[in-house]
């Protein structure tokens, strides 16, 4: 393979895993913004999205890809939940806001994961890719794995779906609530709903991560965790709140990390990912949006 | 709003609702995961781990009498090593059962304590203390590895036990505890065991590829483990010495599951084999996005690549697997002939309990046991220093090989791991000639 | 400087307590089952581990997830001078080992305290992560083989067990001292409200650093000592991102920012670990998740923080979420 293949195919590579990376920033970053909480479940979240595709295609013989819409409404339906159950409850007493909802999703994550272990055990699993979809289509030499394409399309589709999104109503009171809250809630904006929804589509878009991720890796139980410092990451290094930030920062952490491989070794690779990340927060307190969601102290 | 929360009846059906929604959500999940039987990938296991006791004893034979001897070991039984470890746990329990049905050891029953170690080194050091400690381990076993078995050994140290490991070949456990720790598997004429008889079949492979080109460059994708920092300073350099030379060697997260950005750059620099595959599921993802990158240089080595479900389409990687070479450390898998004793036993148990045929990680740990047995036995007494004696001395007859005698390392002076290949969806051993039951296909060429 | 008053009576009912806990387990070694001896070593060890966390993360308010960076650092310094020679089974070492942490705190302190609170935080994590896979991945600190540390024999863990007995009370002993002198009111004081400190004249960053350095030693120390007694000291078990939010479990369930807190987070998360272990094989943090999560959700400030009802003056955290405007948010949650 010549240099020129190579490169593209890295690059390729590093757009592919980016676009699973982006979903997963996208999602912590809305509940940051919003909620201004850090979501250590994302993850598990994310794993349980690729578990229920996986077991609907075990059991019930349903395609992945059509299983995202299933996932989709399941998982926006249970981030409502655990927004008003779970986290509402531990926000409701200000002092210890941030420290509650820290501890109270890193109890979730803990539930999930050892609910899903208890039941399933710990063995990877991977969705069957469809049989209709060739496994790569090779284009001059490169070769363009139609799974991971569909996932770039997907994230694709999420980012524009996301820019109509920030243009209604809603998306006008969740940016007014990002900004500044109390004054959101004077201009009529019920800090509650707002926030819930916001989990909830921010559990939804784990929901596809999950099966994306389901599609192109394996996923056990543990593995949850990495994802969550993954996402969050992404998350900072975007600027946590940025909602456009985390989608850049997504592609740029799977660029990084491709090429990094390709030019250093690849026991670095997670490596690339922590360093990019200190660097940028040295440089730039704010994350690559520049933009400050708090005062400093 | 006022700081304070206020437990209302709402809130109360609030958290009914939600409690109700969640066991629901849990329970069906729960019995979707027992009812269904699971892909091959995934073996069913008949107890629920809820109810499962810490340990896993097996039920004494009545007409047994005295104190058990207690054998103790760590395995991966949750975590990336649970598809190993439950199968070693079935080898281990099998061979406890034939044991006490042949009349224990020394008349006495053998009882087996297995504990978790998620296959983390960590993990194992303080189990390894709990079962010295609590659950009075005579003797101990497992794990899963060359690193887990380290990290055992030195706790086994301080309380001057002895270990008959199921799965360790890395040099640096017999080196720094010769003489606490014997291994079924690791052979005394390979310094890195499994790789050595595929570099011999790699300087056989001119003779099968047209025009006699004999393969020159090699790239190694391994797992970062104390195993693979054993091979780097054993094999490579006798590949070297052999003319090879090694274009890349990158070491891997354990827990990667995205090898295409080295893949990637393995491709780009054309090697004639690739060597990886650290464990199981790593031999599976690097054979599967292989295929995604088409990537199919002209031999495949993935060291762990000897499960049935390999090549399944549905569980592994599918008929792109056949051409793929591996190790074959349990030969009788393969090859009923060579199975030492009890290994039919063996075979016909695990398929009642598994739905498939014995493999390799369960053949040795049965092993494992079987060799502890019969030393204690040769000695006569549960003494350490007299079994020590024992199982260094004396020739002992396992399922993995029937003439096994350890060498003062505690490495097999007559066992060698033999070179495998799948053709046609079947395990053929392809070298050393003597034991081949096919001729190695190289080049590799993938199914269309 | 006498201790405030409202926290007065708890810190010294909390040290009667103390004091009987750790004369008993002094005491304990002579007579009690090994398991039960291996048991209360790790607890002492976590124990004082959520001490020197509870420093930062409790006083201070600077919430940290990269704490096992500085015991992977004085684990390190002693598995490495005992690998090339330095010397043998030497207090000297351990010491050593605080000394190296403490330098990394400091190291670290200048740029990485600048961010803000949960910048920090990730940033923290990030930091730990780089140095376990830089550790992993150096032949110096040979890689992923790990370094085993022949012990002495004939084994026995009588020193070890005397030696984590003596650093955890020690250690009990300086956060106290720490806490009631000046210097605790000045971290009390950057935790509520940084501006107002900085108005007064208090120089915040410093006094951060300073904790985190207090904070690193004693974890160095600690690392070091676990180094001699587990014997083997390899990148992924010294530093191990499960540590760290270990650390933040234990002083935020039992109440960061009490004496108490921290000790009593680390005997129930350890016990309800072991509940689960005994009742549950595989999975068994699911115990442990349980109890978090009712905990967070109906007792938010930990168990000591609920039980003594203490509500400090001004949010602690409130930094955290402040928005744009520099209002406190946490005052208007809801509309």
């Amino acid at each position: 393979m010549d240099i020129l293949t190579t490169a593209v195919q890295a690059f390729l590579n590093g757009i592919f895993e980016g676009s699973v990376y982006a979903i997963l920033g996208l999602g912590l970053t809305l509940m940051f913004g919003v909620m201004r909480i850090l979501n250590l479940a994302s993850g598990a979240l994310v794993i349980s999205a690729a578990f229920l595709s996986y077991w609907l295609l075990q059991l019930l013989g349903i395609d992945p890809y059509l299983s995202i819409p299933i996932v989709l409404v399941s998982f926006f339906a249970l981030g409502i939940c655990i927004a008003k159950g779970v986290v509402e409850v531990s926000m409701s007493s200000p002092q210890y806001q941030i420290v509650g909802t820290v501890m109270v999703t890193y109890g979730l994550a803990l539930l999930i994961e050892n609910i899903e272990v208890i039941a399933w055990k710990a063995n990877y699993r991977a969705l069957t890719p469809p049989a209709y979809l060739p496994t790569s289509i090779s284009i001059a030499g490169v070769m363009i794995n139609t799974i991971r394409l569909s996932s770039l399309i997907i994230t694709v589709a999420v980012a524009v779906g996301f820019t109509f999104l920030l243009k209604t109503r809603f998306g006008t009171a969740m940016r007014a609530c990002t900004q500044n809250r109390e004054m959101a809630g004077v201009m009529g904006v019920n800090y509650q709903s707002i926030s819930a929804i916001t989990f909830g589509i921010a559990a939804a878009l784990g929901g596809i991560a999950g099966v994306l991720y389901g599609l192109t890796e394996l996923v056990n139980p543990y593995s949850g965790m990495m994802l969550t410092i993954k996402g969050l990451t992404v998350a900072v290094l975007g600027g946590l709140g940025s909602f456009y930030g985390a989608l850049l920062a997504g592609f740029v952490l799977g660029l990084a990390e491709s090429f990094g491989v390709l030019f250093v070794s690849a026991a670095y690779k997670d490596l690339i990912g922590f360093v990019i990340l200190i660097v940028i927060l040295l440089l730039s307190p704010g994350g690559l949006s520049r933009k400050e969601f708090y005062t400093p102290t | 709003m006022s700081s304070e929360k206020k437990i209302t009846r709402r809130t109360y059906l609030k958290y009914a609702a939600g409690a109700v929604a969640v066991a629901a959500v849990g329970g069906g999940a729960y019995y979707a995961g027992l009812g269904q039987a699971p892909p091959t990938t995934t073996p069913a296991m008949t107890t629920s781990a809820i109810t499962t006791p810490i340990t896993t004893t097996i039920p004494t034979n009545a007409g047994l009498t005295g104190k058990p001897i207690v054998i103790g070991g760590s395995l991966p039984l949750s975590g990336a090593g649970a598809y190993d470890g439950e199968r070693g746990l079935q080898g281990f329990k099998i061979a406890v059962q034939k044991i006490n049905e042949d009349g224990g050891v020394l008349g006495r029953p053998l009882k087996l304590v297995m504990r978790d170690d998620g296959g983390s080194e960590d993990r194992v050091s303080s189990v390894t203390e709990t079962l010295i400690t609590q659950d009075k381990a005579d003797f101990l076993t497992g794990s899963y590895g060359a690193g887990s078995t380290y990290a055992a050994l030195v706790v086994a140290k301080k309380y001057g036990k002895l270990m008959t490991g199921s799965l360790v070949a890395g040099r640096s456990c017999f080196t720094d505890f010769k003489g606490n720790i014997v291994s079924v598997h690791a052979s005394a004429d390979y310094e890195s065991d499994w790789y050595i008889p595929f570099t011999d079949m790699m300087d056989a492979f001119s003779q099968w590829s047209t025009g006699g080109a004999k393969p020159k460059t090699i790239a190694i994708i391994h797992a970062n483990i104390m195993w693979n920092h054993d091979v780097h300073d054993h094999w490579i350099p006798i590949l070297e010495d052999r003319g090879y030379k090694i274009v890349m060697e990158d070491y891997l997260d354990m827990m990667t599951t995205d090898f295409r950005p080295a893949l990637t750059k393995a491709k780009s620099l054309n090697p004639d084999i690739i060597v990886g595959g650290t464990w199981f599921f790593m031999s599976v993802l690097t054979m599967k996005q292989m295929v995604e990158l088409g990537f199919y240089p002209p031999a495949i080595f993935l060291a762990d690549g000897s499960d049935f479900s390999f090549v399944d389409p549905s569980a592994g990687v599918g008929p792109q697997g056949n051409g793929v070479f591996f190790t074959e450390p349990y030969p009788g898998s393969s090859i009923p002939e060579l199975r030492g004793r009890d290994g039919d036993y063996l075979e016909e148990q695990y398929k009642l309990a598994m739905n498939r045929s014995a493999d390799y990680f369960s053949g040795v740990c049965f092993s494992a046991v079987q060799v502890l047995a019969q030393a204690i036995e040769a000695a006569g007494t549960v003494d350490t220093d007299a079994v020590r004696q024992a199982l260094f001395t004396k020739e002992f007859n396992t399922a993995i090989w029937s003439r096994t005698v350890f060498n003062e390392f505690g490495v097999q002076k007559y066992f060698k791991p033999l070179a495998a290949q799948w053709q046609d969806n079947k395990k053929e051993i392809v070298w050393p000639s003597d034991y081949a039951t096919a001729k190695p296909i190289y080049p590799y060429v993938p199914v269309k | 400087m006498r201790s405030k008053g409202i926290y007065a009576h708890i810190t010294r009912r909390s040290l009667v307590v103390i004091a009987i806990s750790y004369a008993i387990l002094a005491t304990m070694q002579f007579f009690a089952s090994p398991s039960i001896i291996a048991y209360a070593m790790l607890l002492l060890m976590y124990v004082a581990l959520s001490q020197a966390y509870n420093l930062v993360s409790g006083y201070v308010g600077d919430l940290s997830f990269g704490h096992t960076a500085f015991f992977g650092v004085g684990a390190f310094t002693v598995a490495l001078s005992e690998y090339y020679g330095f010397s043998h089974f030497s207090p000297v070492n351990v010491a050593l080992g605080g000394v190296f942490a403490a330098f990394l705190a400091i190291l670290i302190g200048f740029p990485f305290l600048r961010l803000k609170g949960t910048y920090f935080a990730i940033g923290s994590l990030a930091l730990a992560e780089v140095m376990r896979i830089a550790f992993l991945n150096s032949d110096f600190t040979l890689s992923s083989r790990g370094i085993y540390i022949p012990i002495i024999e004939p084994y026995s863990r009588i020193p070890y067990y005397s030696a984590i007995v003596g650093i955890s009370a020690a250690v009990t002993i300086i956060v106290y001292l720490i806490i009631n002198s000046r210097l605790g009111i000045t971290f009390i004081a950057i935790r509520d409200d940084p501006d107002v400190a900085r108005v007064m004249g208090i120089n915040v960053t410093l006094y951060r650093i300073l904790s985190l350095t207090m904070s690193a030693f004693i974890c160095g120390v600690v690392g070091g000592w676990f180094a001699y007694y587990n014997a083997y000291v390899y990148p992924n078990n010294v530093f191990n991102m499960t540590l760290s939010f270990e650390l933040m479990v234990m002083t935020f369930f039992g109440g960061a920012g009490t004496i108490l807190g921290p000790i009593i987070g680390a005997v129930i998360v350890l016990f309800a670990e072991e509940i689960g272990r005994t009742y549950i094989l595989v999975g068994y943090p699911l115990i442990l998740a349980i109890l978090i999560m009712i905990t967070f959700m109906f007792m938010p400030g930990g168990i000591i923080g609920t039980l003594t009802k203490s509500t400090p003056a001004v949010n602690p955290f409130s930094r955290l979420s402040r928005s744009r405007k520099g209002v406190d948010l946490a005052e208007h949650t809801g509309s």
